[in-house]
């Protein structure tokens, strides 16, 4: 398939649009680098704001506006113009890397050198060599003084990567830190952070380069891409365009964009970029902006668009020429995991229920309750949902209403999305009445089943307490009425009844 | 207290829709039947108020979503990152 169908038929049926809208973008993202960095400066006296004892804010921007530059050039037959506009970048940066400030940090502290490494790097490899500079940088590899603090995982990763990029080899030592990686372990949205996300995506561009190295043998495609999935409609729904362009890289960097959650992502983010001509940090405060005049004002907007503009950018460039061939893993429900042991789970569970209820209440069966008929279709339904979860308000949102209307994908895909969104969002707020009704629509509908569903529906049992109360919050007060325990205890066990019975319907 | 006018009344609601405090363009059915079957969860505190008087109902506590709001100032933040381009290649 050629590079440039991958580009067209993973996010736009239509060939005419798709590559110009990736190039425009990407130029747009491209003069905001470049403009950002004339003016920091200026920008830099007024935010004066510190990152770390040794960076400042501006020395962040420096680096990741190089990286963005670095990745850009990996793009094959890149018009003269955009290469000469790249060198402009460079020179400018030039300074703010390689400068006695910096010298003096790679010779006491060599830990920096991954840092102040990215930069140098990415200056060498546009031709703007300081063989000075570059023997600093290569001592603190070779003395493994680079190694002289602690890491995550993910940062770990990254000295790696940077390493084979200084000393231009492949490196080993990447398997040994996959064991205490996110990239190995039973990770889902429902129990991860932001952090943990950003984790995620950092450790894929770091383990693959980019997406030019293959994943090794112990980290399963097919597990990340739902994982990446998961992640998207949490993100879809809680509207963070820089962890949702994180995401779609990773995408790329595995080899797979196509999925629809992805394609709706994608959608998101060009309807926003057009619509706005930026992309806001998830940190952009209209209020805080709104109070600010003069440089204040410019140095405010330039923070807080920057780095998602930056994402949306690098993604652009992943997607105009994708460092590896796209796979379609083979993701049938079927493959998910064994059901029966899940749906033993949620017996047990809801036999429990029973025992609290019948102690406080008139003997009760999750059988016995009558079964209320779904109404309307999935869709319809999933936006119900999102208007009774009280800490979500997107279905009120204009823009939302602008996004949805036009989205890339199908009735049904949007409904997947927004519904396993829904569940994440629900479990992570405890809003345990909003996720037992979303679960038991899934039951009753034609959605296919999702890894979110899976963990959704083994998250809310495991919310019961040794007394067969559903719902760890009861605990919080221990003067509340019985009628709380007992009536939420109902609900989400009568909920767990329709996953299970659902469950060993499929697994039938 | 003397009773507001009709034309008073509009011009309240109208600042209050202007600063987002309320949503002009959904109606209280949308709003409160929701919320209400929301409510079969005990213990979950309103996140919303009612006020009703004379042929009015006013319902507030909602919040728009992240991109929302930052679209009543994309345009000024737009013109503020026109302006660094500019500067940057004066």
């Amino acid at each position: 398939m050629k590079r440039d169908s991958l580009a067209v038929s993973a996010y736009d049926g239509t060939t005419s649009r798709s590559r110009p809208q990736l190039i425009a973008f990407l130029l747009s993202a491209l003069d905001s680098a470049r403009s950002g960095i004339k003016c920091l400066d200026t920008h830099n006296a007024i935010w004066q704001e510190e990152i770390d004892p040794v960076a400042t804010l501006a020395d962040k921007i420096v680096v990741e506006t190089l990286l963005f530059v670095m990745l850009a050039r990996r793009i094959r037959e890149l018009p003269d113009a955009v290469h000469a506009s790249l060198d402009g970048i460079c020179s400018a940066c030039n300074a703010w890397v390689r400068n006695p400030k910096n010298t003096l940090l790679l010779t006491r502290h060599p830990h920096t050198a991954v840092t102040l490494g990215i930069g140098h790097v990415a200056l060498s490899q546009s031709g703007c060599i300081d063989d000075s500079f570059d023997r600093l940088v290569r001592k603190a590899f070779s003395s493994g003084r680079i190694h002289a603090i602690e890491r995550l995982p993910y940062r770990a990763m990254e000295v790696l990567w940077l390493k084979s990029q200084v000393f231009q080899q492949p490196v080993a030592g990447f398997p040994e830190l996959l064991p205490a990686s996110l990239l190995v372990a039973p990770a889902h949205p429902v129990y991860m952070t932001e952090a943990d996300c950003y984790a995620l995506t950092h450790a894929l561009m770091y383990l693959t380069d980019f997406g030019r190295v293959g994943l090794p043998p112990s980290v399963s495609p097919l597990r990340l891409k739902r994982l990446l999935d998961s992640a998207l409609a949490w993100n879809i729904l809680g509207e963070n365009l820089d962890l949702l362009g994180e995401l779609l890289m990773a995408h790329v960097f595995i080899g797979e964009p196509s999925s629809p959650y992805a394609r709706f992502a994608w959608h998101m983010l060009a309807a926003t970029w057009t619509q706005f001509g930026f992309l806001p940090c998830p940190s952009l405060d209209p209020k805080q902006y709104q109070a600010l005049r003069g440089d204040e004002a410019l140095a405010y907007a330039f923070k807080h668009t920057y780095h998602t503009t930056y994402v949306g950018g690098i993604l652009c460039a992943l997607l105009l020429d994708p460092p590896r061939a796209v796979t379609v893993a083979d993701d049938s429900p079927a493959n998910l995991r064994d059901f029966q042991p899940l749906a033993d789970k949620l017996d047990e569970a809801i036999a429990g229920a029973q025992r609290f209820i019948e102690t406080r209440d008139t003997p009760w069966s999750a059988g016995a309750e009558p079964v209320e008929e779904a109404s309307g279709d999935a869709l319809a339904r999933v936006i119900l949902r999102m208007t009774e979860c009280q800490t979500l308000n997107n279905a009120q949102s204009r823009q939302w209403a602008k996004v949805l209307s036009d989205a890339p994908v199908s009735h049904d895909e949007l409904a997947l999305i927004l519904s396993d969104g829904l569940l994440i969002h629900a479990a992570k707020e405890y809003e345990l009445g909003v996720l037992s009704r979303v679960l038991t629509d899934r039951t009753r509908g034609d959605l296919p089943i999702s890894t979110t569903f899976l963990e959704a529906a083994e998250f809310l049992a495991d919310q019961q307490l040794p007394n067969g109360a559903i719902g760890a919050h009861v605990m919080a007060d221990e003067h509340d009425a019985a009628l709380l325990p007992v009536e939420l205890t109902k609900t989400t066990a009568l909920a767990l009844a329709s996953v299970c019975n659902f469950l060993r319907r499929q697994a039938a | 207290m003397s009773q507001l006018k009709h034309h008073e009344i509009q011009k309240i609601i109208q600042g209050l829709h202007e600063s987002k405090v309320v949503n002009l363009d959904a109606s209280i059915r949308q709003m409160i039947d929701p919320i209400a079957a929301g409510l079969r969860d005990p213990g979950a505190e309103v996140s919303l108020h009612v006020l009703c008087c004379n042929e009015y109902a006013l319902v507030t506590g909602l919040q728009s979503g992240q991109i929302d709001e930052i679209s009543s100032v994309a345009s000024s933040i737009k013109t503020a990152l026109n302006q660094i381009a500019a500067t940057s290649k004066s």
